[in-house]
């Protein structure tokens, strides 16, 4: 890579900075992507192949640090509302809302290592809930401004789904037809349509067939156990080995950015850790922090930068999410397939006379015990000849419908500094604190009944789980703690995502989310942006 | 059938540099360690020695020092209530009288170590127990999900048409 100085240092290389380092190198610019985590590889590194998959889940090498602050007192009427299982019964029976994990991964790639391959533009709406529904932020820019990137990470990606969808306008083709729907999904598809919903094929990250050098899926359901094939459309085997080939962009694994310095009103250099432990120093002429929304405000905040308005870790964001879980009479083996085949879009924004502000999407979901040692663990009690003889009449049995919404902004959710907890490099950690509101046990509400109606009318017997955010916290979608908007007073970074204070620092990544998108799926808006943000800086930076 | 030896447990505790934790021989009122060991998890999991769940299962939990020490708590505890109720070792115990003993330690306090170790070695029991490919066979469950995928995923299970 010779001796030349890099045009942008990217930190992050996740849904947003593998992209944004992408759209960099393949217009020219010479990119270096420092990434914490370490590179995984596919074929050696995920375990779906062996007998223990289930006990050896993702091989996280690594995980992040953080904390949380006071769990949310839960309120006595919402019982309904509460996490439950029947092998296991309330899974927090505290007073208190439970924080769980915040769902991320470390690693060359990011978080969608083990994301489950939805890939979604958002709905047109979901950038203006404010200006619809008096809730939540606008977006400054719109759905128009985003299109030609969606199409572009649609493409590089691989994306597979039905050409027509009634709720994007405009829409063309995406590069791959939908999977079909799993036996499962069928019998949920039958049962939406008997309630007046319409169940579609989803829009995933998942090959339907082959597709520039990758393999179809196999349908082996294990998205976030690490895919061993390369079918799915994660990071790391689609924007960064393009990155990588144009000879423009060298990834650093391994380096954990501790700090950005700024002179006279410029970031000057990055200060990171290698994996030896050792300091280092990068410079460039432009810096994009990509982190995700939790370590991108950390970073911005114990390096004390682009925070005169005083939202960075404001606005956070997270998943709400409902999840039911019964037993079907049939025998179905819902394992099989694709994690999220398919969804119910008609409370995705609706119109008005709906106990609740913006919107949810429901969906059909093969669940979270995938194999027989979660069946076991989670659904069944006791031990001995009974258990064996119940895991044989019930393993199979399961059929799992859920749903996510949106999650408005609230003063009493955001992220801040910890500075009694640091990490092994003796950096102060984030600390993050999440409180529903009205408007979110409203969507609670209607989701979870939605949930329960559209299993009740599968013909299922009996619901065995229900995951809800009313009581725990864990997150895997989150978003806002850097928003974009066009006012500095009120906003981190402008709508090219540029800071408000230091002209050559960009985010790319979900912190610059105004609001959560209705409960959409967030990656493929990411990857858009990180694509927009790599484009304005060639086109109006790098000059 | 492959047993459980103290030099096992010697082998997995050294090489933590654990060994002080495991009970010494010639201690009379040291329990019989392996033979109990084997004997909860096959009262757990019917099958389980067998298939060589109990050392893995107990494998586990002397991966750490925290768990060992839970496990050697919890199988002690295990030894003196089977002594004080029927008078011999867990191991040599009817079904009956085993079942009693499980239903005991699952019936403490949450904060008692013997229901804790209970848990921990019953959730590693049963989940190796179900790794195991002879044990799929009887839940027609044709796993593991790589390299074959589930290709007839949009049928009904075992084929047909749906
Ligand atoms: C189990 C799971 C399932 C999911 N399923 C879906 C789905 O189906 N569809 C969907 O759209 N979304 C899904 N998501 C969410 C999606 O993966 C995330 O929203 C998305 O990856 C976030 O992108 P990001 O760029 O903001 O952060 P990330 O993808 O998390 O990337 C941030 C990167 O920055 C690195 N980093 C952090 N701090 C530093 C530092 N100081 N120095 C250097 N590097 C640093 C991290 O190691 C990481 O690699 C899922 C997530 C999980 C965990």
């Amino acid at each position: 890579m010779g001796r030349r100085p890099y045009d942008a240092v990217v930190i992050g290389s996740g849904a947003g900075g593998g992209p944004c380092a992408y759209g960099l190198s393949v217009r020219g610019r010479r990119v270096l992507l420092l990434e914490a985590g370490p590179r995984y590889d596919p074929y050696k590194d995920y375990h779906l192949h062996e007998d223990d998959w289930e006990i050896r889940g993702f091989p996280d090498r690594e995980r992040g640090v953080y904390t949380f602050g006071e769990g949310q007192p839960l309120r006595e009427d919402l019982g309904r509302l509460r996490s439950r299982n029947r092998a296991h019964g309330l899974f927090n029976p505290s007073p208190r809302r439970r924080y769980l994990r915040y769902f991320n991964v470390k690693g060359v790639g990011g978080s969608t290592l083990r994301y489950q391959g939805e890939a979604h533009r958002l709905h047109p709406k979901a950038f203006r809930i404010k200006s619809i529904y008096g809730v939540g932020n606008d977006w400054p820019i719109g759905y128009g401004d985003l299109l030609p990137y969606y199409k572009t990470a649609e493409r590089v990606i691989g994306v597979a789904g039905p050409d027509a969808d009634p709720y994007h306008p405009g829409r063309v083709p995406l590069p791959l037809p939908p999977h079909r729907l799993s036996y499962a999904s069928r019998i949920v598809e039958k049962a939406c349509a008997r309630m007046g919903l319409r169940l579609i094929p989803n829009r995933v990250a998942i090959l339907s067939r082959g597709y520039d050098g990758r393999p179809s899926c196999n349908y082996c359901n294990g998205c976030s156990y690490g895919c061993p094939i390369k079918d799915k459309g994660s990071i790391d085997v689609t924007f960064i080995p393009k990155a990588e080939a144009t000879g423009r962009c060298r990834v650093v694994e391994g380096a954990h950015v501790f700090r950005l310095d700024v002179r006279k009103g410029r970031v000057r250099e990055v200060l990171y850790y290698d994996r030896e432990g050792k300091e280092r120093a990068a410079r460039a002429r432009v810096f994009v922090v990509a982190c995700g929304a939790v370590e991108t405000p950390r970073l911005l905040l114990n390096s004390g930068i682009a925070n005169s308005s005083g939202q960075v870790g404001k606005n956070f964001m997270e998943t709400l999410l409902w999840h039911s879980t019964a037993l079907h009479p049939m025998r179905l083996d819902s394992y099989r397939g694709i994690p999220i085949d398919s969804e119910v879009l008609d409370y995705l924004f609706p119109g008005a006379g709906l106990p609740f502000a913006s919107g949810f999407r429901l969906f059909a979901t093969s669940g979270v015990a995938l194999g027989p040692v979660n069946f076991a663990l989670m659904y069944l009690r006791g031990w001995g000849k009974g258990f064996q003889r119940e895991m044989e009449r019930s393993f199979g049995h399961t059929l799992s419908v859920g749903g996510i919404g949106e999650f408005l902004p609230n003063r009493d959710t955001f992220v801040e500094i910890d500075d009694k907890v640091k990490d092994r490099y003796g950096i102060p950690v984030a600390r993050i604190h999440a409180f529903l509101g009205e408007n979110e046990i409203r969507l609670l509400e209607f989701m979870s009944t939605k949930c329960r109606e559209i299993l009740e009318a599968s013909g299922a017997d009996e619901i065995v789980e229900e995951i809800s955010s009313y009581d725990l916290f864990a997150a895997t979608h989150v978003f806002g703690t850097c928003r974009m908007g066009k006012d500095p007073g009120t906003s981190v970074v402008d709508p090219s995502c540029r800071s408000h204070d230091i002209p050559n620092l960009f985010i790319a990544d979900a912190s610059v989310f105004p609001s959560s998108g209705g409960g959409s799926p967030p990656s493929l808006t990411i990857s858009a942006i990180g694509l927009r943000v790599a484009e304005y800086i060639s086109r109006e930076v790098l000059i | 059938m492959k047993r459980l030896t103290r030099r096992w447990f010697l082998k997995v505790l050294g090489a933590l540099g654990l060994s002080s934790l495991l009970p010494g021989p010639s201690n009379a009122a040291s329990p019989p360690l392996t033979r109990d060991t084997e004997a909860l998890a096959e009262a757990i999991m019917p099958g389980a020695k067998d298939l060589g769940v109990d050392e893995r299962a107990a494998a586990l939990m002397l991966k750490r020092p925290e768990t060992a020490r839970i496990f050697f708590s919890g199988m002690r505890g295990l030894e003196r209530y089977s002594r004080d109720r029927y008078g011999r070792p867990f191991h040599s115990l009817e079904e009956r009288e085993r079942e009693a003993v499980l239903r005991w330690m699952a019936s403490l306090p949450r904060e008692r170590i013997e229901r804790l170790f209970f848990a921990r070695y019953r959730r590693a029991v049963i989940a190796y127990y179900y790794t195991c490919p002879e044990v799929w066979k009887r839940l027609k469950y044709n796993g593991p999900p790589q390299p074959k995928g589930f290709m007839d995923y949009h049928l009904p299970p075992g084929g047909g048409s749906g």
